[in-house]
Formats: C-alpha cells, structure tokens, sequence
C-alpha cells in the first residue's frame, strides 16, 4: 500500500523511489523538458518570455525603496518614509525591532536567525535578485506573504481555541512586537510621522508568522481612534507633577529605548503611591483604585491578542521601540489564546513584549462590559489567559513609582471573588449553588493549594509599570528589558518583582535574566510564589486560587453541558431509557402503597408514553437514480445492511456442533424461555400504552386495536409457552427457574381458562414442583399468582386442583397430600384451596352447590384431616397464606371426633404467620 | 443506554467504584453519564495506605473507561427489572 501512495506521489515530490526511476528514464533531449514544462507552467510565450529581464525588472521594482541601503543603512531613518501600505509600514517597524544588542544572550542566540529582508547589502541598481531573495521576498516568510495572512487562514474561520463568549481574563500571552508595532502604527497615523526612533541598529528583519487574521485586526484597529498619550503625558501622571524633562521622553533617538509607549502600556497601578492613582484605567472595576492613568486607550484593538480586549496605551510617538532582535512571532502559539503557554525557549521577544502583555485584566474587564455585545469572539481569538498574572518585569519600574520598592496590588474585585478577575461582570455569578462540581474551584483542592495566588495582582503590577524609564536607565536596562519577563504568565509572586524593584537601576542583567527565566508551569508556582507576601496579597494566598481558574466561563460550561445534555434526551424514556423510567414508576407506585393512598396505579404511569417509532427507513425518492440518502446525527445513514439473525437459526445451527444434545437441549430450553420473555415484555408494553391513554371518549377507539393485540400475545404465549397444558413440555419449563419466572409473570396476564389450566399443571406437578425446588425457594413465589386464581374459582375448579394435587403419583407411599404439606408451596396450596373451600361454602347457599362436587370436597377434606392429624406438626411446613376460617370450615365438613384431632395440627393453617 | 439508565437510579447511593489500576474507590454516586464516566463525593480509598495521594481528595471524577466494577448496595438493584431491560435491549438492538 505504501508503494501505491509512492506512486500516486511520484509526480508531486521527490519520493525517492519513483524519483530515481524518473531520473532512469528521463529524457535526454532538452525537448521533451520543455514539452514537460509547458504542461505543468503552461503555454508561456518562449521567445518573448526572458526570465532574466523579468527577475531584474522585479529587483528594480522592489528596490526603488532600498536604494539607499547600501550602507547597511535600513535608511529608515534617513529615507523618506513612503509608505504604500499599512503592511509594508509594518513591515519596516518590525524589521526595526531586529536589533541585536545583546548577542550575548543565550536564548536569543538559540532562536533562529532571523532572515532578511530586502536587505540590499551592496545591491546593484541592475542586481538580479538572487534565489534566495527571491525566497525571501516570495516565499512564505516574506512579509508580504506573511502580511497576506488572511489568505492562509481562511477568513470566516474562528480561531477554534477561542471562548464563544469573550471574556476571559487577561491570557498570560506576552506581549510580542507586533503589538507594539501595530500601537504604533497607529499612533503614528494619527500623529505626526516622526517615528525617528528607529535606532542605527535596527536591521530589516522579516516576521515569523503573524498571528490570524492579521490584516483583519489590522483594520478593525485602523478603525479605532485610539487616544495617544505620549510617554510624557504618562510620565507626568504618574508623578503628578509637570512634565518631565524632555530629554526623559524624548529618547526616541535612542533605540534602546524601551519606552512603554512602545507597548501602550500604562504605568502600572501602585497601590497608595500617588502615581498609581493616575495610572487606573478610566473605567476601572468597581474596588479597583482609581490609579490607572486615563491615558489608557480605549477599545484599542489589538491586532495581535483578542481584539476588544486590548487596552493599550497608544504608544507616545518618537519613542523607539528599540527592542531586541526579537522575532515577531507571537511566542509560538499563534493560533492559541496564549493560554498557558509556556514560555519556552525565546525570552528574549517576550522580554519586550511582556509589559504590554496583557492589558491588566482590569482593562480586559472594563473593556469587556461594553464590548460584550458582540456575540461572537474576536477574530484573532486570542483570549487572555486569565488566571495568569502578568509579571511585571523590573524595567517597567519608574524610579518615581516605587520609590519604596513595593510594588502594592490594587485590590481588585475579583479578589473576594470565587471566579478570576478576567470574567466579566456579566459573566460572573455564583456557580449554581449545591453542587460540588459546580464550580471547579469548589470541593477541588487547587493543586497549587495555598502557594497560588489570584492572578490578578500580578497583572496589575506589571501592566502598569511603565516604561517610563529615565534614560539612564534605558541604556543599562535595556538587556534586562528583555530578560524581563515572560513570567508574566505564571502566577507570579510579587517577591520576585520585588527583588527587581529592588534592584531596578542597577540589577545585574545576568540576575535578572535567570529570575525572569521563568515559565508559567503551575508547579513551579507553587515553590516560587511563596517567599514575600505582601499583606494585601495575604488573603489571596489562603484563598488558594487555582491557576486553571477561570479557562471556561460559566456560560461556556452550561454551553458543553447542554451539548451533553442534548445528547440525552430522548422522546421515548420508555424504550430509551427502560430500567430508570419504570424504576421511577415502581418506586412511586410502592410510595404510594406505603402510603396507603392506594391511588390508581395508572396515574402513576407517565403520560409520556408513546408509541415506539418504527425503525427508521432512510427517505427514499420516487424515481431518482439510486438512493438518496439523508443522514443525521440521529439517524446515520446506513453503511452496510445486516441483517439480525434470528434465535431460531442459531438454535438450529447448534445442531451441529460438538455440543452434547443434552446441553443443545437446555440450551435450547432457555432460548425458548427467552422468547417467552419477549413476548411478556411485548404485552406489558402493550398494558402500559393502554393504560397510557386518556380516558376519554376515544379511549375507547384506542383502546381496542391495543387490546386485540394484548389478547393475541397472550395467547401466543400460552400456547407457546405452556404448551395447551402440555404437562410434560410444561414441567419442562417449571424445571427451570427462569421458566417459573415466567410463569409467574404470564399467570396473571392469562386469561381464565387458561390460567386455570396453568394452576391444574401446577397442581398435577406439584410433587415434582417440590423436589425441583429443594433449594431454591422461587416456586413459592408461584404461589401467589396460584393463590389468586383459586380465589376466583367455582368449586369445581377448586374440586379439580384437589383431585390434580391427589392424583399425581407419589413414588413413594405416602400420600400426596402429605408430601405437600411437609412443603412450604404445598401447605400453601392447599391452604388456600381449603380457603377457598370455606369461602364457596359460606357463599353459596347449599342448594346451589353441585352434591357431588361437595361430596368430593368433603372427601378431600377428611383426608385432609387425617393427614394432618396423623403427621407430626413439626413436618407441617407453615403455609405462605394462613386462613383462620379453615377451622370452621373443617367443623363443617368434620366430624367432631376428626376435628378434635386435627385441631393441634390446624394451628398452623389458622394461626397468622409470624414473621 | 441500558447501563446508563441503570446508574441514573443509582445517584445518590454509595458504591465502590474497583478501577482497572487496582484503585477502589468508596463515595456517594453524584451522578453518571452516558459513557458511565462516574462522579462520586465524599470519597474514600477502601486501602489508604496504599493509595495516599488520595487523603486529600472529597470528589472525583473517573472515566468510564477506567472502571472495571462497580459494587452496589444490593437493595437498590431490581434484577428482575434489569433482566427485563436487558431483554428489551437486546430486542431493540435486534431489530436496528
């Protein structure tokens, strides 16, 4: 099968095998290549099509922008910026964030090199571009290809990671390049051009793979009028005070700048600090103090993280974002919501990336409210990961902020709340109360236990802390600016943020950079999230919020739940769902014996009985050529048609096995027992439909189709089953227990006649009944179906099942009314048939009965006294029923001396059973 | 759905749930769905010496597919009701 697929493939790839065949037979003359690339390139114009002139015409073409590039020099700065499109302007500021300061740093000496683009070192004018230009501008790690993202995701698809419902908390994504560049981009469209802080080392470098939906985000941002506010505006609220020296902001010279206008974050919010109080968001959550700067844009679209959610400060013009030679890739996961990912191996993008990284969750929530109107998530899809607190790396630290080092967590709401900040107030509600897995954090120990904090003080932390770093620090901090970290996702404990406050200016980059380096795993939370606390953080730790808080809002969990649910229901929980349905109704109906209220079994019986459906029939169409099919979740189309073999083929198949016939023939009897069964299942189905129906006016109507049926599958199953009164093929049954059972259970569902037959079988049998049963006790349960057809007989039924019980041959001497009264069935038998004796004698006046017939009763019954009287009481085995009025009818029948003899032994026909 | 059904009548009872690895587990049945995944509360490991890890642990969720006895109080089990739903579901899967 392999060789078939390779040579299917042989005239797409290079499979080796096919291809060295290939290359065996190839043509030797040039013609027949050419015969064979005009099919595959089509019918190109050969004489007028030159190649060369083609490619070199491309290369003027796309160099006219980089002629001035010959000196290594992107000439971003120096060039005049014309810029054809938002991609292409895109793509010149990502290229700029290539620069490569530090060389030095391991990880970023691990990633990949980053190819270039367009670089035109030393490009003639007239240069033909080479192969691997040609790749890179063509290929698909061109920009321009990469900008085309829309056509390699397919426009209307979602991002399948994301929530229907957007609300999560802030992912724990970093916060990647291309958000600032798209910040940027934005503001530098909105304001003066002077994007000059491109510094000299910023190489043209091509993307990895943008996010989805790139372009879409693109625009939807372009829609938005973020509102700029430059790193002064931010600087200034934070200190509360005038404006900073120029020279503070206004490094926009210099590339290593990493200013947090760059990634349009806020000064992060410090707690009691005055500066903080600027720094909260224009809506914040209700408890969340009011330190947000209201420079925070609003509805500013990322079009990198799940759009709405994005609050970013639009990043002030004329810094640079002179970030690491990070690659733009959105940290390897593209696709998903960030949630969770790890941070593994390129730190060094994260580190600039991470302080835009999410917007705090205070902003996701904020922007959440209003933006929740949209049903459908964002197109990027890129959730913020809730549970995650943004680490807020020490760079961000304003020396103005912190003056103390502390870094206080705004108390949000979520704080004493059950569920994550990043659930939007819509969302939030107590889980549905009672259950235990109603909420995951309920009845769950977290596995983090006490060491995980709520995410959210980490996310405000770091959000908030600015890049508003003075010069100096730029420089030196630049390295740590990227070391700095991704860790925003895990929960990440304040201490470690704090020993970076501590050591802001002068922190060594090597120090930085290992305590940064840190992954979201949740375990490793656990031992690092526990060495400071500080006290506004005390009560989050024994909360012991759950790092996986948060990954499904409720409204997403009822959402899996119906699905599941739906799967569930069905029309007929009769047939569907057999054994819990008339479990139900048993146990209401036993209820409401004990209770006594002896209501109509029917009522008990759900109106939800329906007609079973027939099988279903594939729609078929008049005249259309072959079948049409139509298929559904609830009826599959029909593969393969198998047919169900029936029992009697597989009985008569046996037939021919090295099975012994005695076992065929058992076997054999329990397969007809099994039949039996079905058809008493049948007709109890049949009851209960009848039942089922409203007793009204067409019940009637109904009814009767229903009731024929009945009567017709009893009657099959009689005769069936009991075989006309068969004795032998009958005993045959009773022998084993399952056929009792089924007797027991067709008994009263038989009509008269023939449960009178049934009963006179028993009786004839009994004997044999007896011995069958010496250790199972299932024959008594017979009785009770026997016991209720005496009831309902004449005397001469009565008479009959006397005489049956005294004809059956006893192989031994003793008498068969003696063998039955030593059983627990027999006695019961025949205490019931004297009951009923006594019961037609006191009902029926004496005219009326038959004189012989009275005349055999009374035999039987003087016999019936002698037995008693000579067998000793202790081998007379107590009847399942005890009827007190045998006595009397004894004394009626009996002579006074028989009676006096009897009367010991009666005891245990008349006195009531004590158990 | 015979199985499933069998267990919706369970809910509320305790069982022993025996999984394949050897773990039994002791809980109230909270409820069951239709791949038998089960879930318990208030559980208790029957050996917990052997099987610490779960001290702490008061509900669980286990996998259908994991499972290989469940021990149910006898009283809550109508066989003669089970067999009949056994044969209804041989009978209808039968006749599909």
């Amino acid at each position: 099968m392999a060789d078939a697929c390779l040579e299917d493939y042989s005239a797409l790839g290079p499979r080796v095998s096919s291809y060295a065949n290939e290359l065996l037979e190839a043509p030797e003359e040039e013609g027949d290549f050419d015969i064979l690339n005009d099919e595959t390139f089509g019918d190109i114009d050969q004489e007028d099509y030159d190649w060369e002139q083609q490619t070199e015409k491309f290369a003027e073409v796309l160099g006219t922008g980089h002629k001035h590039e010959s000196h290594n020099d992107s000439g971003f700065n120096t060039a005049e910026k014309t810029y054809r499109s938002q991609e292409e302007y895109m793509e010149h500021s990502i290229s700029q964030l290539m620069v490569d300061e530090d060389d030095g740093d391991p990880a970023i000496l691990r990633s990949r090199p980053i190819p270039r683009v367009g670089a035109r070192v030393k490009v003639k004018p007239q240069a033909i571009l080479k192969p691997h230009d040609l790749d890179s501008l063509f290929g698909p790690s061109s920009p321009p290809s990469l900008l085309d993202a829309e056509h390699l995701i397919s426009p209307t698809s979602k991002n399948i990671w994301g929530s229907p419902h957007q609300n999560q908390a802030p992912q724990p994504t970093h916060f990647d390049n291309i958000q600032a560049i798209f910040d940027f981009a934005k503001s530098a469209n909105s304001s003066d051009h002077h994007l000059s802080h491109h510094g000299p080392h910023s190489r043209a470098a091509p993307m990895v793979l943008p996010k989805a939906q790139t372009l879409e985000e693109i625009e939807s941002s372009m829609l938005q009028k973020p509102r700029v506010l430059t790193a002064e505006e931010l600087e200034r609220q934070l200190r509360g005070e005038s404006s900073l020296p120029p020279s503070a902001l206004s490094s926009v010279q210099n590339g290593h700048r990493v200013s947090m206008a760059q990634y349009n974050v806020p000064p992060p919010p410090v707690i009691g600090s005055p500066q903080s109080r600027a720094m909260v968001p224009p809506n914040p959550m209700p408890g969340v103090s009011p330190g947000v700067p209201h420079g925070v844009v609003n509805g500013h679209r990322s079009p990198v993280f799940g759009g709405p959610s994005a609050m970013r400060m639009s990043m002030p013009r004329g810094i640079a974002p002179g970030t690491q030679s990070v690659p733009i890739s959105m940290g390897g996961s593209p696709g998903k919501g960030m949630i969770g990912s790890p941070m593994v191996g390129t730190p060094p993008y994260r580190n600039s990336s991470t302080p835009l990284s999410r917007q705090s969750p205070v902003f996701h929530f904020t922007r959440r409210s209003p933006l929740l109107c949209s049903p459908t998530s964002p197109p990027m899809g890129m959730l913020p990961c809730s549970p995650l607190p943004i680490r807020v790396p020490a760079r961000f630290h304003t020396p103005l902020a912190t003056p103390n080092n502390h870094v206080h967590y705004i108390v949000t709401p979520s704080h004493g709340l059950s569920q994550p900040i990043g659930i939007p107030l819509a969302m939030r509600g107590p889980p549905p109360v009672g259950s235990p897995f109603s909420s995951p954090q309920a009845g769950f120990g977290s596995p983090q236990g006490p060491g995980v904090i709520h995410p959210s003080p980490q996310q405000h932390r770091m959000v908030f802390h600015s890049s508003l770093n003075d010069t100096n620090m730029n420089r030196n901090n630049s390295n740590k600016y990227q070391q700095s970290s991704p860790h925003m996702k895990g929960q990440y404990f304040n201490n470690n943020n704090k020993e970076k406050f501590t050591g802001r200016g002068d922190h060594p980059s090597g120090g930085g950079h290992r305590e940064h380096r840190y992954y979201r795993y949740p375990y490793n939370q656990k031992h690092e999230a526990r060495t400071e606390h500080s006290p506004g953080l005390q009560k989050r730790d024994s909360k012991g919020s759950d790092p996986y808080d948060g990954l499904m809002t409720q409204r997403d969990k009822e959402w899996i739940i119906k699905i599941q649910l739906l799967q569930l229901q069905t029309d007929n929980p009769l047939v569907d769902d057999f054994y819990y349905t008339a479990w139900c109704l048993r146990k209401k109906a036993r209820e409401q014996g004990v209770d006594g209220e002896g209501r109509d079994p029917r009522l008990v019986i759900p109106a939800l009985a329906r007609m079973e459906h027939k099988a279903y029939k594939p729609a078929q169409f008049e005249g259309s050529l072959g079948r049409l099919t139509t298929s559904s979740v609830h009826n599959p189309r029909q593969i393969i048609d198998l047919l169900a073999k029936s029992m009697s083929e597989q009985g008569g198949g046996k037939s021919k096995s090295n099975v012994g016939k005695e076992l065929r023939k058992s076997r054999q009897l329990l397969m007809d027992i099994e039949k039996g069964y079905n058809i008493l299942l049948i007709i109890e189905d049949l009851e209960t439909k009848i039942l089922a129906l409203p007793e009204d006016t067409a019940y009637v109507f109904y009814a009767k189709p229903l009731l024929e049926e009945r009567s017709n599958y009893v009657d099959l199953l009689f005769h069936y089953l009991l075989c006309d009164g068969n004795s032998a093929a009958f005993m045959q049954y009773m022998n084993v227990r399952k056929g009792r059972s089924l007797t027991r259970r067709a008994l009263p569902l038989l009509d008269k006649v023939q449960s009178v037959g049934i009963v006179s079988l028993v009786c004839k049998n009994l004997q044999q009944l007896m011995r069958k049963d010496q250790g199972d006790e299932h024959v008594e349960e017979l009785f009770e179906p026997c016991a209720k057809v005496i009831e309902t007989c004449n005397l001469a039924t009565v008479v009959m099942f006397a005489e049956d019980i005294q004809q059956e041959e006893s192989p031994s001497t003793t008498k068969p009314i003696a063998l039955a009264l030593q059983n627990k069935f027999g006695s019961s038998i025949l205490c019931t048939l004297l009951h009923r004796g006594e019961k037609i004698y006191s009902s029926t006046s004496p005219v009326d009965l038959d004189s012989s017939l009275q005349n055999e009763w009374c035999e039987f019954v003087h016999d019936f006294a002698s037995i008693v009287a000579t067998i000793p009481s202790d081998s007379i085995a107590s009847p399942l029923q005890t009827h007190p009025d045998i006595m009397e009818h004894l004394g009626r029948l009996l002579n006074k001396r028989l009676l006096a003899v009897v009367e010991d032994n009666l005891d245990v026909f008349i006195q009531p059973r004590q158990s | 759905m015979l199985f499933y059904s069998f267990f919706k009548s369970l809910v509320g009872k305790d069982v022993v749930v025996e999984l394949k690895n050897d773990l039994s587990i002791c809980g109230t049945l909270h409820s069951v769905d239709q791949f038998l995944n089960i879930k318990l509360t208030d559980i208790s490991v029957t050996d917990p010496d052997k099987y610490p890890h779960m001290l702490s642990v008061k509900n669980c969720f286990i996998r259908g597919s994991v499972v290989r006895y469940v021990q149910l109080p006898p009283d809550e089990c109508d066989t003669q009701l089970l067999q009949d739903a056994a044969r209804k579901e041989a009978a209808q899967n039968k006749t599909r």
